[in-house]
């Protein structure tokens, strides 16, 4: 009596334990339930032997140049293009540069040209419903555990290169750019239009400001 | 000299035959990174669970092993400054452990006692996986570590089990090499809480 006591004891703390293992663990990668814009990633790159705080003046490129696979035509709708050189635009003069409107009459000391490139990923997987759930409903015959569930997702990602180039530096023989700075933005695109927009200038303006060397000197 | 030694292995494996007997447990163990590790993640963990085993060799001492899972991770916002230039965005920091360690522990008392007090050593590998994420890019080393962690606690005997409350020190030794491209050791405390179930 006392062994059959002792053991259906024991099963029942263990069944229980283990039921509450996968509400202790949930996932071996937990994810914060992250929002599109915790995927904003700004990085600043800068030529530590170039001289940042003799440099007055900018120009920057009309245009964003959309990067497309070889052979394919750009497709891209260029809807935020003229915001993202005007939130450029305004940073640059918020640390005191001075625009130069045609490049063509008077050089500047900054030229600045923007890229961006939008990627579509699709991920496949197949999961397994948890064990413990087996049997959960007694009428649902047919229900067997190991049967995999397939998922397919896809999402938009883009990056927005912004380049600050010395034209000084820059070699028309070799066909170099002398890129003194550079800014990479990346994130998702599955976002609204008022979203994308917010994100967009936070993040030029978040590679900025972790960029204290980009200061026009006081005159 | 040689017969004081044969006498108390004599003695010693007597005392074995009579007095071995195995216990079978689960725990749910709770970790903290400690030193480095806490630099790379800063909070303690609640979800993680553990298996062990333990023959008593005597009435005092057991030996046995034990393994588990510590899922440890952590979110952190803010800009990384790099030699050239500087990276802002969400960082997502993990570290999965899983240690598979042999054990010896001294328990204080007689089995019959009302609280066992116990202390030892355990010894063997870890294995862990160290992720990164940030943005839409991830990160990921994994490295099997050689590792030791002393250990004290207390059983509080009942009829038909134990119940364990034990805290341990994990110290996973430098192996391999971390997302950092350097060799990393890991370093996290461990509070344990669950049951010895006798297995024979």
């Amino acid at each position: 009596m006392f062994k059959v006591q002792h053991y259906l004891h024991t099963r029942l703390i263990v069944s229980v334990f283990l039921m509450l293992i996968p509400l202790i663990f949930g996932a071996c990668y937990y994810d914060y339930g992250m929002s599109v814009s915790d995927y904003d990633v700004v990085a600043t790159f800068y030529d530590k032997n170039y001289s940042f705080a003799a440099q007055k003046t900018f120009s920057i490129a009309p245009n964003i140049g959309h990067i497309t696979g070889e052979g394919k035509i750009d497709t891209s709708k260029k809807t935020y293009d003229n915001f993202v050189i005007e939130q450029i635009r305004s940073n640059m003069k918020i640390r005191g540069y001075q625009e130069i409107t045609d490049p063509t009459v008077t050089e500047p000391d900054f030229l600045i040209i923007c890229l961006a490139t939008r990627v579509e990923n699709y991920v496949a997987y197949q999961s397994y419903p948890w064990w413990g759930y087996w049997g959960y409903y007694p009428g649902y015959g047919g229900y067997y555990p190991w049967y995999p569930q397939s998922t397919v997702y896809s999402y938009s990602s883009g990056s927005l290169i912004i380049n600050l180039a010395d034209p000084k530096l820059t070699d028309d023989t070799d066909k170099t750019i002398g890129t003194v700075w550079v800014a990479g933005i990346n994130g998702l695109l599955d976002d609204n239009a008022v979203n994308i927009r917010q994100r967009l200038s936070s993040t030029i303006s978040q590679a900025f400001d972790q960029s204290p060397y980009l200061l026009a000197p006081i005159e | 000299m040689k017969y004081t030694i044969a006498l108390i292995l004599i003695l010693g494996l007597s005392a074995n035959l009579f007095a071995q007997r195995g216990y079978g447990g689960i725990t749910w163990n709770i970790a903290a990174p400690a030193e480095e590790t806490k630099e790379y993640i800063d909070e303690t963990s609640f979800r993680g669970f553990g298996i062990e085993f333990r023959t008593f060799l005597t009435n005092h001492l057991s030996f046995g092993g034990q393994t588990g899972w510590n899922i440890m991770d952590q979110r952190i916002g803010g800009t990384i400054e790099l030699q050239n230039g500087a990276v802002t965005g969400t960082q997502v920091r993990h570290l999965n452990a899983f240690p598979i360690l042999l054990n010896g522990f001294f328990h204080l008392g007689s089995p019959r006692a009302a609280i066992r007090p116990y202390f030892g050593v355990n010894v063997g590998t870890y294995f862990i996986i160290q992720r990164f994420e940030l943005g839409l890019a991830a990160l990921e080393k994994n490295n099997w570590h050689f590792g030791v962690a002393p250990e004290v606690g207390f059983l509080f005997p009942t009829d038909y089990l134990s119940v364990m409350a034990s805290l341990k020190y994990n110290r996973a030794f430098e192996a391999g090499t971390s997302i950092t491209g350097e060799a990393t050791g890991y370093d996290y405390w461990g509070l344990n809480i669950g049951f010895l179930f006798p297995t024979y």
